[in-house]
């Protein structure tokens, strides 16, 4: 072999080295640049797992700041089931103490290699004993869980959430983005062996905070009565609604049936419909107030005015209407004041259609009255264009129209505030961080001028101090309103109900200055079932109770046998007994607790302590011997520390001891009980 | 020591370019292992590769005839350590390949490769036809056949078939007739099914998996999948040293070592890999020069021996990772840990040096 031969070879040998160099880096081209998006993302696929975190939900405050819906820490359970040895074992332990059966759990662990729910928001006690069982590839995530500490109290206002602690009804809906913001995301990194790896949490923002326009007080008031007015008169539902005249905010929405927001899920969907927006029914006498306020304003008649009230029967379009009570001769005034039918058709006719039409559209009928609450009606009111001969006479004593509660209260609120339409409102700011921010509210629409208003409301008197709202006299206040009483529209047969009647009483007091409108509506009451006589009563009941709270100064004497019994009044303390906080039952029907040592209430108007969580110095430990669940839970709240709660009752036991130093955040464990002999111990440590 | 023979004529390219790929494998081994039990190899690997050093200026120094003459000793040599390491051999990861020497553990067969180099060599050096007859392949095929049987048997079937391009290089060299290449491929095709019964299920399962690759991603194709999203994610400039997270949480099999250059590819991208494969072929045309200009044939057959061998471990490990052939255990010299193996490559780099201080001698 020569020398050359040799060469050439190993000339060739170094050239089929650099081809094979080239075709290696190709390929590495393909796969790192042409196909790297791909691989990216398969790499990340099987690296990562994201948990989406419910994010922590701000509070819900009424207008004195005091808290209607919280969020409190509590744990939820998850499994890295490729870490489980023995899942069936593992399902069998936690079935037990979950009180579910283990198939069910040991499916969900099946279903994943590396993240999989066990259990969503436990309770303290249970999370206590999983995590005391000290399993392999069982943890923890810290989530909040909604809690509203009153109970039902303005539930229909402030609505519920769902398990992920998205917004489903109220303000927790229509204000979901702003309440609940960004959810936190947990990341877990499996590595090869789908071992648990690594997990970073990205804590959710908290949302602003909602301050309403509610007064928890009234609220009470608006509900307990509600409750007592069904109770009384066998009524299928109801709805107070109480509202500012003059600036349109909501003190009170209150309706029947209600529901327990904290257990919303196992509450019937019918209690949890907000009756003060979303019903329809027709006014009846109540909407005379708008055919005859236009017939003023336009100045047709005016309140001395004589209509003959033709004996209680008059013709229209060959139709024959019937009043309720055959009257001759009335005044404008005992029109209204008697609820001549007769007397508000002929009033409705001499104003005509097109005008009657305007004033309708004018008071905010047939049309959403913008209130801040989801699920609000439009109300029924046809086009005038579709106005049959019938109509005018039918709308103007409320029939062949469709109002909502909420509409009819605004309508009434235009009497008392001097003729002007305010948009009736719920949220009266937002709060994020120190930054309050109020919702800008529309101007006020004038509707009525101001001297009709003014013989409207002494008209509106009239009904209550000699027409057909005499129950709904106050001791101590004058008040004006209207009753109504009107047949159920059946939908399905397009008929009216023989017995189903719907009895209402809307008015506000004192008058003049009104300081609230109030509007009770009672839903087929068996036995009495007039507006004067069922709902009346309700009204008179309500306002006393908040003129008094309101510290409205009295307008006219006192009775002096009442003037004891009106201070009396002053029982709205017993809120505080409404409910006792305990997070263990946060997602059970909560049982009411046994009446605890009443928690001191700020004054009206008092701001709250807000809730400090600044991480600082230590702090030492709060004695929490003796307290309730709930007040506890507010003070650790107040000083920024993370109760757990274990039981109920009364405050035994407390881990750490009182007085030692402890940094803000911590966790404190309180045991309660309800055995009599530690009790009395604790109380007496209390009063120490 | 002959006169003229100088450290000063080492190729010192060659060898800046053999420790640029060992600080690149350093470097990757420290990204790889950091952060697990495995944490401290690096320091390991650095040590090897400086007494590896140490033993190319060693094995350098005498002259390479002088080593040759010896052949047929290093070949009983050899012999007999094979045989040892099947009787009495330490048994890992479900093979015999260790035996125990001074302390540690010493893979004979990446020793045995060196002695085949030197035995190759050797013959081919003595071939002194114009073309290789037909009866010198033979015997040098019967040469090498028998310890790569005795490897097989081990099993290693990833060492054992680097014998066999070095004997296709060496033969090829040296003359090799086309229709004796024809023939040997036509009985290698012949062999083949014969030969899939011998391969243990986990060899053809390797097989079966490269074919179908997607069939199976968390049996057997795991390796190869999970090297090539490795490689893919790393994009061109990577994720950054100690960030690839394939590497990182332990998908990249056998990281540190057979997988390495997929880490690589991860953690620092397109960019990365693409240095390393210049530098390891910058390095292989380094030797075929070396070999070029060898004094005799002797020292030239010496030389692609040495390239024969690097080149093929570059080229399988290389192909497996970017998922051109199916997995087969070959470790990418100078970059992957292992000391037996960087041992190997820095005793055939000081054979290689060997060649190439002594061009000018007479």
């Amino acid at each position: 072999m020569d020398v050359r031969s040799s060469r050439t070879r190993l000339l060739i040998v170094a050239a089929l080295t650099t081809v094979w160099t080239g075709a290696a880096l190709g390929r590495l081209a393909y796969l790192q640049l042409f196909r790297y998006s791909e691989y990216y993302s398969r790499a990340q696929h099987q690296q990562q797992v994201i948990v989406e975190v419910g994010a922590r939900r701000a509070e819900i405050f009424d207008r004195n700041l005091n808290p209607l819906a919280m969020s409190v820490p509590v744990d939820s359970c998850f499994a890295v089931p490729s870490e489980i040895a023995d899942p069936d074992m593992v399902a069998r332990l936690l079935g037990k103490v979950l009180e579910v059966p283990p198939e069910e759990i040991a499916t969900r662990l099946a279903a994943s290699h590396s993240f999989a729910w066990i259990a969503r928001k436990l309770p303290p006690d249970k999370a206590e004993r999983i995590a005391a069982m000290n399993l392999r590839g069982i943890y923890f995530q810290r989530e909040g869980a909604r809690f509203y500490p009153k109970r039902e109290l303005a539930a229909h206002v402030l609505g519920y959430v769902d398990i992920d602690d998205r917004g489903l009804g109220g303000v927790e809906y229509s204000l979901d983005s702003h309440i609940r913001s960004k959810p936190g995301k947990m990341l877990i990194l499996a590595d090869a062996h789908r071992r648990w790896y690594d997990s970073s949490d990205k804590a959710p923002d908290t949302g602003a905070s909602v301050i309403l326009t509610i007064d928890e007080k009234i609220q009470y008031i608006a509900e307990k009565e509600l409750a007592q007015a069904i109770q009384d008169t066998q009524a299928k539902s109801g709805t107070v609604v109480v509202e500012n005249p003059n600036t349109g905010a909501l003190l009170a929405v209150a309706n029947w049936p209600t529901f327990n927001p904290n257990a919303a899920k196992d509450s019937n969907p019918e209690s949890r419909i907000n009756r003060a927006v979303s019903a329809l029914y027709e006014p009846g006498s109540v909407f005379k107030i708008v055919t005859l306020s236009a017939a003023i304003d336009q100045g047709i008649t005016n309140a001395d005015e004589l209509i003959d009230c033709q004996n209680g029967a008059i013709y229209i379009a060959g139709h024959r209407i019937r009043d309720h009570k055959a009257y001759g001769m009335l005044t404008v005034a005992q029109v209204l004041s008697n609820s001549s039918d007769v007397g508000a058709i002929k009033i409705g006719l001499r104003l005509g259609a097109p005008k009657f039409y305007d004033y309708i559209r004018a008071f905010g009928f047939g049309q959403p009255t913008g209130v801040d609450l989801p699920g609000e009606s439009r109300g029924m009111l046809r086009r005038v264009e579709n106005w049959t001969p019938v109509s005018v006479g039918s709308i103007s004593m409320g029939q062949e129209i469709g109002v909502t509660p909420l509409q009819l209260i605004t309508a009434m609120s235009v009497m008392a505030n001097g003729g002007l339409f305010v948009r009736p409102h719920v949220v009266r700011a937002l709060r994020r961080g120190a930054q309050t921010v109020e919702p800008p509210q529309p101007q006020p629409r004038r509707v009525i001028r101001q001297t009709t208003a003014a013989t409207m409301r002494s008209m509106l008197e009239g009904v209550v101090l000699n027409g057909t709202g005499k129950h709904a006299q106050l001791d101590g206040y004058t008040s004006a309103g209207k009753t109504g009483t009107a047949q159920k529209f059946d939908i399905a047969t397009g008929h009216y109900f023989a017995h189903q009647l719907i009895a209402s009483f809307v008015g506000f007091a004192p008058i003049n200055n009104p300081a609230v409108t109030i509007l009770v509506t009672l839903d087929s009451a068996i036995g009495a079932h007039e507006g004067g006589q069922i709902a009346a009563p309700a009204f008179k009941r309500i306002a006393q109770q908040i003129l008094a709270y309101m510290d409205v100064p009295h307008d006219i004497p006192v009775p002096a046998n009442t003037l004891r019994a009106s201070r009396q009044h002053h029982n709205y303390q017993d809120l505080a007994d409404v409910t006792d906080f305990d997070p263990a039952q946060v997602d059970m029907n909560m049982a009411v607790e046994d009446p605890a040592p009443v928690a001191p209430q700020p004054a009206p108007g008092a701001a709250a302590p807000t809730v400090e969580l600044a991480e600082g110095e230590g702090i030492p430990v709060p004695q929490l011997q003796g307290w309730t669940v709930r007040e506890v839970t507010e003070k650790c709240m107040k000083l920024g520390l993370s109760p757990v709660l274990v039981g109920t009752g009364i405050a035994v036991e407390q881990s750490p001891a009182p007085s030692a130093m402890i940094r803000r955040g911590s966790r404190i464990t309180v045991r309660f009980a309800r055995d009599a002999s530690l009790v009395t111990a604790a109380a007496r440590r209390r009063v120490r | 020591m002959k006169e003229g023979t100088s450290i000063r004529d080492y190729d010192w390219w060659l060898l800046v370019t053999a420790l640029s790929i060992c600080g690149i494998g350093v470097l990757e081994i420290w990204s790889a292992t950091h952060a697990s039990h495995l944490a401290g190899m690096h320091t390991h690997q650095m040590y090897w590769i400086a007494i590896g050093v140490v033993l190319m200026v060693l094995v350098s120094r005498v002259d390479y005839h002088t080593i040759m003459d010896q052949a047929p000793v290093l070949y009983l040599i050899a012999i007999v350590a094979l045989i040892a390491v099947l009787a009495i051999g330490h048994t890992r990861f479900g093979a015999k390949r260790w035996l125990p020497i001074l302390g540690g553990f010493l893979q004979v067969s990446e020793l045995v490769k060196l002695i085949i180099i030197i035995v190759v060599a050797r013959f081919f050096a003595e071939v002194r036809t114009e073309q290789l007859e037909l009866g010198d392949l033979i015997k040098v095929a019967a040469a090498v056949g028998l310890p790569l049987a005795l490897i097989m048997l081990q099993p290693d079937l990833g060492t054992a078939l680097v014998l066999v391009p070095l004997l296709a290089v060496g033969a090829y060299l040296a003359g090799l007739q086309w229709k004796h290449a024809l023939a040997v491929l036509a009985l290698a095709a012949l062999m083949l099914p014969v030969g899939w019964h011998f391969l243990k299920p986990y060899q053809k399962e390797r097989v079966t998996t490269f074919l179908r690759p997607e069939e199976d991603p968390r049996g057997a194709g795991y390796q190869i999948l999970q090297s090539k999203i490795a490689v893919g994610s790393g994009g061109f400039w990577g994720k950054g040293l100690g960030n690839g997270s394939q590497n990182q949480l332990g998908f990249v099999p056998v990281r540190y070592s057979d997988f390495i250059l997929a880490a690589l590819a991860e953690e620092l991208g397109f960019a990365g890999v693409f240095i390393a494969l210049l530098l390891y072929m910058f390095l292989l045309l380094r030797l075929v020069q070396n070999a070029q200009r060898a004094h005799d044939r002797a020292g030239m057959f010496l030389v692609m021996g040495v390239a024969a061998v690097l080149g093929f471990h570059v080229l399988v490990n290389v192909a497996m990772v970017i998922g051109f052939m199916p997995v087969t255990g070959i470790p990418l010299p100078l970059m992957s840990y292992g000391g037996s193996a960087t041992l190997f490559v820095f005793l055939a780099l000081g054979l290689v040096m060997n060649v190439r201080i002594r061009r000018f001698v007479n």
